[in-house]
């Protein structure tokens, strides 16, 4: 081209600065703030100035630190001694000529010009601290957690089956003596092949040990999944099942059929659609059609069946996606293979295992990567549906992101974890696109 | 393969029978299929009957068909959501933040290809990186971002989408582009084209495939977009955020709920149907590429 060097430096910068400026403002930028924010105990609520002073480091710390009058006067007019005499607290309405006002920006970055001249920030470095709750945190990680079955004042169970009774109940009790006693009162019946209440009537004593020996021994132990444990569940059979289904529709739907148009518009139409909607859609048939058809009152509502719910609402607007995925690459598969195959007598399932499925192998790379990616990360549907309830049971990380951050005002620790969740995500799909490549390199 | 197209020849009547029953097969395939789809769709479908009912026919029996064609419902709805405001909001929101991806990244992906040399990988690169980072990573700091240069408002999320999804562009321009040889321009060069003139009105016409590629992703995609919306903009600037706020106040008003969900899934649905084609060849191609 008949530009001269410099020219075309200029036209560079000129060509790129928009997008680069954009891109860096609305996303690097933000992403180092992250890292940073991660190692801080930062709230969120108050983003410059603290909310609270200690009544000693307000008067120690920065009233005598301070050296203009002016400075102090300003200051002063602004942290006003709360009534437990304890604190002063930042005054976020300020009374001016009758009327009250909130804070302004220049107040705000004055306050905090003021207060960084002794050295009073509210955002405090704590190392990995974030990241340490994290994982001591019960909600967070998959445990185990013990659930009681008996409870004291109900009556005694009259029988247990040999699993409940060795697993839930004799396995527990250590004491030998108590071991005796239980099974002095609890007779294996063979017949029934189970344990059976004896007959005869228990003093109040015995009668007392039971109850205290069963209610604190019986119980089962039960897979809680946390957040972690349910992202990951939910990433599993969403992975799964959609694309089971979505190539199940793509073979299908690949057949020279009249209507196969219309029918893949219809699989797809979800797609388009919003999640919000879909939620919406769904939770109304949670509510009114499936307590009809299936005789369970409760889905939504459950902890149990939640779970499958949010599974089946997003496996049911997703799939669609990757169906187009894969039936455009079937439709890269030249059709003589087929043909010669056809001439060679290969029969539908020959075909099917030998040639279209080994072909497809860089369309499942690229629908393992969205869908692992995206159930990863999958918001809208879930917190539209169930808000990440009942409880926590339908909570994955970026809900609780969002829980933490927006309704607790924990920035700094809701960041450690969306950094966390990054470094799950790059890990997890790079090995997936890794594995994957590999393989259709050998083809 | 000789063998069987012996056979062939010899009993012509076995071939065209199998066919015969393997269009048979195919018509009953298709049948099942046609079915599946229904039962697939069936939630809309009973969104849709039911939007017409009032809220005691829906709980009693919200299977059957409405009675009547009653329309009360929508106009509720239309009023409650404030409709017309949200929808052009959402609309103004799309289209030009869309607009501003094609030009933007159009714009930096070419003069990536055309300038060959370490700096211009380097930041191809740098733009790529930002498909593997997922958006809840930035969306708190994002936020504050948003705050301090006071762009929490419908005009203010415009340069933020661009800025977030103007990677993705860059990546699929930049591969088309590749494939588009330089002598066109060169010879525009010669006639004495500015660059801008170069690209204005040589190159960006040529881009037209990747332009409808990337238009179908990014309007679906901010369209549909929630949780951006959701901490960045006031409650009820778009149709999404209207929608779950709607949802909220009248959890038991059925009749409500419904019409206001076929009013605010329809403008989406009608593009579909309108673009159908061309959506579902962009999809397809943006996965690919993506």
């Amino acid at each position: 081209m008949i530009i001269s060097k410099k020219n075309r430096v200029f036209y560079f910068i000129i060509f790129l600065l928009p997008a680069l400026l954009l891109y860096c403002t609305f996303f690097v930028f933000p992403l180092l703030q992250g890292i940073r924010f991660s190692f801080t105990d930062w709230n969120g609520i108050v983003p410059e100035i603290p909310f609270s002073l200690s009544k000693e480091q307000f008067e120690n710390d920065v009233i005598k630190q301070l050296q203009a009058q002016e400075e102090v006067e300003f200051l002063r007019n602004y942290y006003q001694l709360d009534h437990s005499g304890q604190y002063y607290r930042l005054q976020n309405w300020i009374e001016e000529n009758g009327t009250n006002r909130k804070l302004n920006d220049r107040e705000r970055k004055k306050i905090k010009r003021v207060l960084k001249s002794v050295g009073i920030s509210p955002i405090n470095y704590i190392g990995l601290a974030n990241f340490r709750e994290m994982f001591a945190d019960q909600r967070f990680i998959p445990r185990f957690e013990r659930k009681y079955l008996f409870n004291e004042f109900d009556p005694l169970p009259l029988t247990l089956t040999v699993e409940e009774f060795r697993n839930n109940l004799l396995n527990h009790i250590e004491n030998q003596d108590d071991q005796a006693f239980l099974l002095s009162n609890y007779i294996y019946n063979e017949s029934k092949a189970a344990y059976q209440l004896i007959e005869q009537e228990l003093s109040f004593a015995e009668d007392e040990r039971l109850r205290l020996l069963l209610s604190e021994n019986l119980y089962a132990q039960r897979l809680e999944l946390g957040v972690i444990g349910f992202t990951l569940f939910f990433t599993v059979f969403n992975v799964f099942f959609s694309n089971i289904l979505a190539l199940l529709l793509a073979l299908v739907l690949d057949q020279k059929m009249r209507m196969r148009n219309i029918l893949r518009s219809m699989f797809f139409l979800p797609n388009v659609i919003s999640l919000v909607i879909v939620a919406y859609i769904w939770s109304f048939m949670f509510r009114l059609i499936f307590p009809r058809i299936t005789g369970i009152s409760i889905w939504l509502g459950s902890p149990e069946l939640a779970k499958y719910a949010v599974l089946l609402v997003t496996i049911w607007q997703g799939c669609g996606y990757l169906m187009i995925i894969y039936l455009a690459g079937l439709q890269t598969i030249p059709p003589e293979l087929i043909e010669a195959a056809e001439v060679d007598g290969a029969s539908w399932l020959q075909k099917l295992f030998r040639i279209k499925l080994p072909l497809l192998v860089p369309s499942f790379t690229i629908c393992l990567f969205y869908s692992l990616a995206h159930s990863l990360k999958h918001f809208d549907g879930i917190f539209a549906l169930t808000g990440g309830g009942p409880g926590y049971a339908t909570t994955n990380i970026v809900i609780d992101i969002y829980k933490n951050a927006f309704l607790q005002n924990r920035y700094g620790y809701a960041t450690a974890k969306a950094i966390l969740l990054c470094l799950i995500i790059i890990i997890i799909t790079g090995t997936q696109l890794y594995l994957m490549k590999k393989k259709e390199v050998e083809l | 393969m000789s063998i069987k197209g012996l056979k062939l020849n010899q009993f012509p009547g076995i071939e065209s029978n199998s066919l015969k029953s393997r269009k048979f097969a195919l018509n009953l395939l298709q049948i099942v299929m046609i079915i599946i789809a229904l039962l697939f769709l069936f939630p809309a479908y009973l969104v849709l009957i039911n939007s017409f009912k009032d809220n005691s026919q829906i709980i009693l029996n919200p299977l059957s068909l409405p009675a009547s064609f009653d329309f009360s419902n929508y106009i509720n709805a239309w009023r409650e959501t404030n409709f017309p405001a949200v929808f052009l909001n959402t609309l103004l929101i799309t289209v030009l933040s869309t607009t501003g991806i094609i030009v933007v990244s159009s714009m930096a992906a070419y003069i990536l290809v055309r300038t060959r040399n370490k700096i211009s990988w380097l930041l191809y690169l740098f733009f790529v990186f930002n498909m593997i980072v997922p958006f809840q990573t930035i969306m708190i700091p994002l936020n504050i971002t948003a705050t301090s240069l006071n762009l929490k408002n419908v005009y203010g999320i415009i340069p933020i989408y661009i800025g977030l999804l103007c990677p993705l562009a860059v990546f699929m321009y930049h591969g088309f582009i590749k494939t588009v040889p330089a002598q066109i321009e060169e010879s525009a060069a010669i006639d004495g084209a500015s660059i801008f003139q170069i690209f204005f009105q040589v190159v960006f016409p040529i881009l037209k495939p990747v332009h409808a590629t990337v238009a179908i992703i990014n309007v679906l995609w901010i369209w549909n977009d929630f949780l951006l919306p959701l901490i960045i903009l006031p409650s009820r600037s778009t149709i999404q955020l209207a929608q779950y706020i709607f949802f909220g106040m009248f959890r038991q008003e059925f009749s409500l709920a419904m019409a206001s969900l076929i009013l605010s899934a329809s403008p989406v649905i009608l593009f579909y149907l309108l673009m159908q084609k061309q959506i579902i060849k962009g999809v397809a191609a943006g996965a690919i590429k993506g």
